[in-house]
């Protein structure tokens, strides 16, 4: 069967597509920070916890119990505007592989709302051991579930060669096991959480620090020490991902397209930079360079999609009927939005010095 | 089409949605009334200085954070993914064209949640004012949000302009946006105050309990009470025709309407019980039906919303099926599956045309139907039609019930689709070929007419064919109703008709003497008709076997109203039973006059054609079967929101004549409905679009198996169809529809024919049936040779101007010399012999009594004058 025959007609978009696609990666950046923040912060926790016997509330990681929940809900909003993009400009390539896989994608809804509970359940009872071991555990293995079902929709969505398997089972119960990918990206996905969970607790705790909270001290340094472990295993994993790539992929990300390449280049060597700063426990140049790495990598992420997807779609096909006057207007509500949020978040940190629970 | 279908035989895609978005949709109203409940209480708290109400609303607050935070934002999520699964090509256009504004809402979004952790997590922290502060930015920022996604949800319904223009403000800002807007903004309200009686009786000791109470009861039948305006304001929004499908066509939405008015009804009343109670746990049950009640209010809603929607998913944009209505055209010329991007079918074969009809089925049904399902069901709903029936419904789908979409595909297509559900998911086998047909008996012996003979008897139906339905144990169409006339006439030069002194007696042949040994009229006239008649006696009391009465409506010798079936004693099927008249005539010669009359007679209205249940008879292929009538009854239940199958079921069957006015049978009806013949016609027409004859033989009978002939006289000899004189069926259904134009369901079904009409509609003529019919001088100007072959739209004045009521120049009537319409002389097909009895008795040839200048058959000799009517002195021409 011809698959290009399957791939559905794409509709009219109001501005340029590239526009689309910066603000889609960018805001991709922030929410998979967030995420790999929540389910990072989660293993780190569920680890310390599992080392030690006994109900201990007074554990020096717990400020990532109050964070995880709080950044839950972050991350849920900060996904929601990639979502927005990636439907805007490759949709009909996204919805089809959302629909093949129906039955996975529409499970994560009630499994991210129990997920989300456990992280309030685990705050909660935090210094009661089986509850608070039973809810990490659960929130984890849910992560990881959506993660992987993300994973495989996005990966499917660049292969229309494999869509006809649609016609073999159409109750949405399709996914693709095989593809040594998946678990090379899968991997890249758990280590990124790993180094990033340990830089919240780096962060966290450096502001903990400030206020003279003991131990705070200790746990930046762990927090660091886990970030540069998590970073150098996430190195290992990302050369095991560029090589599970097509070969049309790994050409032009190795010098085939100059400026996919340097991008690439630039981020593994911010990589680099980011675990050396860590190493020296030297937060601001650590977070430096970590935010540069998710740019380069966020854009290369955005790259490959290009070239996946240029023998059969490339985003100058799609019709702009521009609604310039709304893009104005989007602009007006979003400052808008951010100066009443920037207001709100003053106040909340200049209100800290009275005391409150974090 | 241009998306894969996400198959969900049992639950159902939509009920998917539906279970997420009504969930979703009262927290998310909870969210936003909330909002405005919480800023205000801490402005009330800081205003009064109260740290009671200021710790109720921080726990409030906290749990609050629990259930919109968590369930809501994530359901919110969820009724994103799910409606991408099930309807991509809706998700697509509604993300593109309103991308922005969807841009523009996660703005909101994301100020929402700041402000809801910031003012929860530095509650205590936060100077009160600036607490205030974040408690309002958090409702402005929550209610913008409802304000960005009711643009684009009311749109969806009342898309208004934008079907025009394709204008991102004319949709978002639609004919429905504000009402439902301020109608939500109430609802909110509302359920606030619900969720505040939540927290104030589960949350533990409360000290302000009484007067927490007494707060959230305002807040409920306040905001209950400002939300009615606002509700009527957006039923009115939406366009009346819309109105008219949804609330009174659509049998879905009755149940919804009742749920939002008792749950509105139980939330209104419940806080004056909550709060007179001192008993707690009495008070929290009360406090969670309340909550439910919320739930019931926000579900039926939605619900109905989604219904009165249907078929779109985008008014007059884009279908539920995902094909979008500009689309229709080239589909409806090219195919459906050529076009389908996701069909493995292209083109339909011998071998292949049930998987055809699968993948048609997948594509443009399973978006709101179930298989064996647990909502909206296609077995049960396909299983009371034929094949020939499941056509049909696909003819006339969403023409008149608009709230289905119109089939879209070519004929075989359709046919593919047809199969499929009659064989595959109604398990039926198609019927085997009809049997050998019956062959017509042995012609009647005719009495012998001697050439001195003083009198000439003659006696004819006054129908061509009378229609029975033997089902009147479920409802009565058409009772036994046969009516017979007679004329004596005596020979001379001066022939003159005899009434008084005619003592004309009429008797049917033996096998068909008792009628209710066959069908069940008899048991059920008094509910159906009535009438209290004894066994075998016809509604105005006459047998089948009595005397000629004068009759002055009629002008002649009647036997009216005779009980005439068509089953014989023997286990005979005969739709040409005969009667014998008989005079004995006090004169010298003492002559007894003798003919024989054939009263045709069916039992074989075509219901069966199209409503499942085969025939009451099956080898002779006639009768209403119990199980088409009952399919006929559901029908008409469910689209005309009438009881009669449980009527019928507890022995009270109804005629159709009880409520739709029938000048046949002298039915005034209701008064309300439109008379019978445009209820049937009219409906009909919208489901039976054959151009020609087919169309009409659907329902009246012409079978080669029964040898029934409904038309078989001259004109059917010459090659006329129904067609020629009465229209094609949208044209007869038309001019019978504009005749009731002051009835309500007219001008709907009048609508749906029009633009199929050849003529167009304000030429159409209005007609009254029984009463008003196609006129013979249309075509035989001057009773001569027909100039042109179409008498449709031109229409007698009144019932005296009907050929079975009309007379020549000197007052004797056209049928008797004629015969009957639809049985003129000569009669062709299996009931010729007996059908020309009296032509041939009296002239020795088949044609009309006089014709070839045989005016001797009364005159006693040849006459050179054309009296009776023009242009009558010649040879017949049509040999």
């Amino acid at each position: 069967m011809d698959y290009t025959r399957l791939i559905p007609s794409i509709e009219t978009i109001p501005a340029n597509a590239w526009l689309f696609w910066l603000l889609g990666i960018l805001s991709f950046m922030i929410h998979i920070i967030l995420v790999n923040s929540v389910l990072g912060g989660s293993l780190i926790l569920l680890f310390s916890r599992l080392r030690q016997a006994g109900n201990d509330a007074g554990h020096g990681h717990s400020p990532l119990a109050g964070t995880i929940p709080v950044f839950i809900a972050l991350a849920i909003n900060f996904g929601v505007v990639p979502l927005l993009f990636i439907q805007v400009i490759y949709g009909h390539l996204y919805y089809t592989s959302s629909v093949l896989m129906a039955v996975f994608k529409i499970s994560i809804i009630p499994l991210l709302i129990i997920a989300y509970y456990c992280s309030y359940i685990h705050k909660a009872k935090v210094s009661f051991r089986t509850v608070a071991v039973a809810a990490l555990a659960a929130l984890i293995i849910i992560l990881l579930y959506i993660g992987f079902i993300f994973i495989n929709n996005l990966n499917l969505m660049v292969h229309p060669e494999k869509w006809e398997h649609y016609f073999d089972s159409r109750g949405g119960t399709y996914i693709v096991l095989s593809e040594v990918i998946l678990y090379a990206r899968f991997l890249h996905f758990i280590f990124a959480s790993i180094a990033v969970g340990g830089l919240t607790l780096a962060l966290v705790s450096t502001f903990r620090e400030r206020r003279g909270i003991p131990d705070a001290g200790a746990a930046v340094t762990q927090g660091m020490r886990i970030f540069a472990a998590g970073s150098t295993a996430q190195i290992a994993a990302g050369v095991w991902y560029l090589f599970s790539q097509q070969s049309v992929v790994i050409t032009a990300l190795l010098g085939g397209d100059v400026v996919f390449t340097m991008v690439f280049l630039a981020g593994i060597c911010s990589a680099l930079a980011a675990i050396i700063f860590s190493l020296k426990i030297n937060i601001k140049f650590t977070v430096a360079f970590f935010l540069l790495t998710m740019l380069c990598m966020c854009f290369t992420r955005a790259n490959v999609r290009l070239i996946e997807t240029q023998s059969y779609f490339s985003l100058k096909e799609i019709n702009v009927v521009p609604q310039y006057d709304l893009l104005a207007l989007f602009i007006v509500f979003a400052g808008a939005a951010g100066a009443a949020i920037f207001y709100m978040l003053r106040k909340a940190a200049s209100s800290n010095a009275g005391g409150g629970e974090a | 089409m241009n998306y894969p279908v996400w198959q969900v035989n049992w639950l159902g895609g939509g009920t998917i949605i539906a279970v997420i978005s009504i969930l979703h949709v009262y927290i998310a109203h909870l969210a936003v009334g909330g909002g405005m409940y919480i800023w205000l209480t801490d402005c009330k708290a800081v205003r009064e200085n109260s740290v009671d109400l200021r710790n109720f609303i921080k726990k409030h607050v906290w749990f609050f954070l629990l259930v919109t935070m968590v369930f809501g934002a994530v359901t919110g999520v969820g009724i994103w993914f799910s409606i991408s699964l099930v309807n991509p090509a809706g998700t697509s256009a509604l993300i593109h064209y309103f991308v922005f504004a969807w841009a523009i809402e996660w703005t909101f979004f994301l100020g929402e949640i700041v402000a809801l952790l910031v003012y929860h997590y530095r509650f205590d922290a936060l100077k009160e004012q600036d607490r205030n502060r974040v408690a309002f930015l958090y409702f402005i920022f929550a209610w913008l949000s409802l304000f960005a996604i009711n643009g684009i949800l009311s749109f969806m319904l009342t898309p208004g302009k934008w079907t025009a223009t394709m204008n991102f403000w004319h949709g978002f800002f639609n004919p429905s946006f504000f009402p439902t807007l301020f109608f939500r903004t109430f609802l909110s309200a509302m359920f606030a105050g619900i969720f505040s009686y939540v927290t104030a009786l589960f949350g533990g000791a409360v000290p302000l309990r009484k007067n927490l109470l007494d707060y959230s009861r305002k807040w409920v039948q306040y905001s209950a009470l400002g939300m009615l305006p606002f509700l009527v304001w957006s039923y009115f929004s939406v366009p009346a025709p819309l109105r008219e499908t949804s609330f009174y066509l659509n049998p879905q939405t009755s149940p919804f309407i009742v749920f939002f008015f008792i749950a509105l009804f139980v939330a209104l009343v419940l806080p004056f019980y909550i709060n007179a109670s001192n008993n707690l746990r009495y008070q929290k049950s009360m406090a969670a039906v309340i909550a439910a009640a919320g739930l019931f209010i926000m579900g039926s809603f939605e619900y109905l919303r989604e219904i009165t929607r249907k078929p779109f998913v985008i008014r007059d944009y884009l279908y539920s099926s995902s094909i979008y209505a500009g689309d229709v055209g080239k589909i409806l010329e090219e195919g459906f599956l050529p076009r389908a991007r996701w069909s493995p079918l292209r083109e339909i074969t011998a071998e292949n045309e049930i998987a055809a009809g699968r993948e048609i089925f997948n594509l443009q049904c399973l978006s709101c139907h179930t298989i064996r399902g647990i909502r909206n069901d296609i077995a049960p709903r396909t299983a009371g039609f034929t094949y020939d029936g499941l056509l049909a419904q696909l003819d006339g789908q969403g023409r008149v019930l608009d709230y289905m979409p119109p089939f879209m595909g070519t004929d075989d297509e359709k046919r593919a689709l047809a199969l499929y559900l009659y064989r595959e998911i109604n398990g039926k086998e198609m019927p085997g070929e009809p049997q050998q047909p019956l062959q017509p008996g042995p012609g009647k012996a005719l009495p012998q007419f001697k050439a001195n003979s003083e009198y000439v008897l003659l006696a004819w139906p006054e129908r061509g064919i009378s229609l029975l339905s033997d089902c009147d144990r479920w409802f009565t169409l058409f009772p036994p109703d046969t009516t017979m006339k007679a004329l004596l006439i005596k020979r001379g030069a001066n022939p003159q008709v005899v009434t008084e002194e005619a003592l004309l007696r009429y008797e049917i042949e033996n096998d068909f003497q008792h009628p209710s040994r066959h069908i069940p009229f008899w048991d059920h006239a008094e509910s159906t008709m009535k009438v209290s008649v004894k066994k075998d006696q016809g509604i105005t009391g006459s047998y089948l076997s009595g005397s000629f009465v004068y009759d002055d409506r009629r002008g002649t010798l009647a036997a009216v109203s005779l009980p005439l079936a068509p089953y014989g004693d023997s286990g005979a099927y005969d739709p040409y039973p005969v009667f014998t008249i008989e005079s004995g005539i006090h004169n010298s010669a003492r002559e007894v006059l003798k003919t024989v009359s054939v009263a045709a007679v069916s039992a074989e209205p075509g219901c069966a054609n199209c409503h499942e249940g085969g025939w009451k008879h099956e080898a002779s292929r006639a009768g209403i079967s119990d199980g088409t009538a009952i399919n006929i009854l559901r029908a008409h239940d469910r689209i005309s929101r009438t009881g009669l199958f449980s009527d019928a079921r507890s022995g009270n069957p109804r005629s159709c004549a009880s409520c739709h006015e029938d000048a046949l049978s002298g039915s005034a009806g209701d008064g309300k409905r439109m008379n019978l013949s445009a209820s049937i016609h009219g409906f009909h027409a919208g489901y039976i679009k054959q151009k020609d004859s087919g169309a009409c033989l659907k329902c009246h009978p012409s079978s080669t198996v029964t040898g029934t002939m409904s038309s078989r006289g001259i004109h059917e000899t010459v090659g006329m169809t129904c067609v020629e004189c009465h229209g094609t069926m949208d044209q007869h259904a038309l001019a019978l529809l504009k005749h009731e134009s002051a009835k309500k369901t007219s001008a709907r079904l009048a609508g749906a024919l029009k633009k199929e009409s050849s003529v167009p509609f304000d030429r159409i003529e209005p007609r009254k049936p029984w009463l008003q019919e196609p006129d013979c001088l249309t075509c035989h100007v001057n009773f001569d040779a027909p100039t042109n072959y179409e008498a449709f739209n031109r229409w007698n004045a009144g019932p005296s101007g009907l050929f079975k009521n009309n007379t020549d120049n000197v007052g004797v009537p056209c049928q008797a010399c004629h015969g009957p319409a639809h049985a003129l002389y000569p009669v062709d097909g299996p009931s010729a012999s007996s059908g020309n009895a009296q032509p041939v008795q009296y002239t020795g040839s088949p044609y009309p009594l006089g014709a070839d200048r045989k005016c001797g058959v009364c005159h006693k000799k040849g006459m050179n004058d054309s009296l009776h009517h023009d242009n009558m002195l010649r040879m017949f021409r049509n040999r």
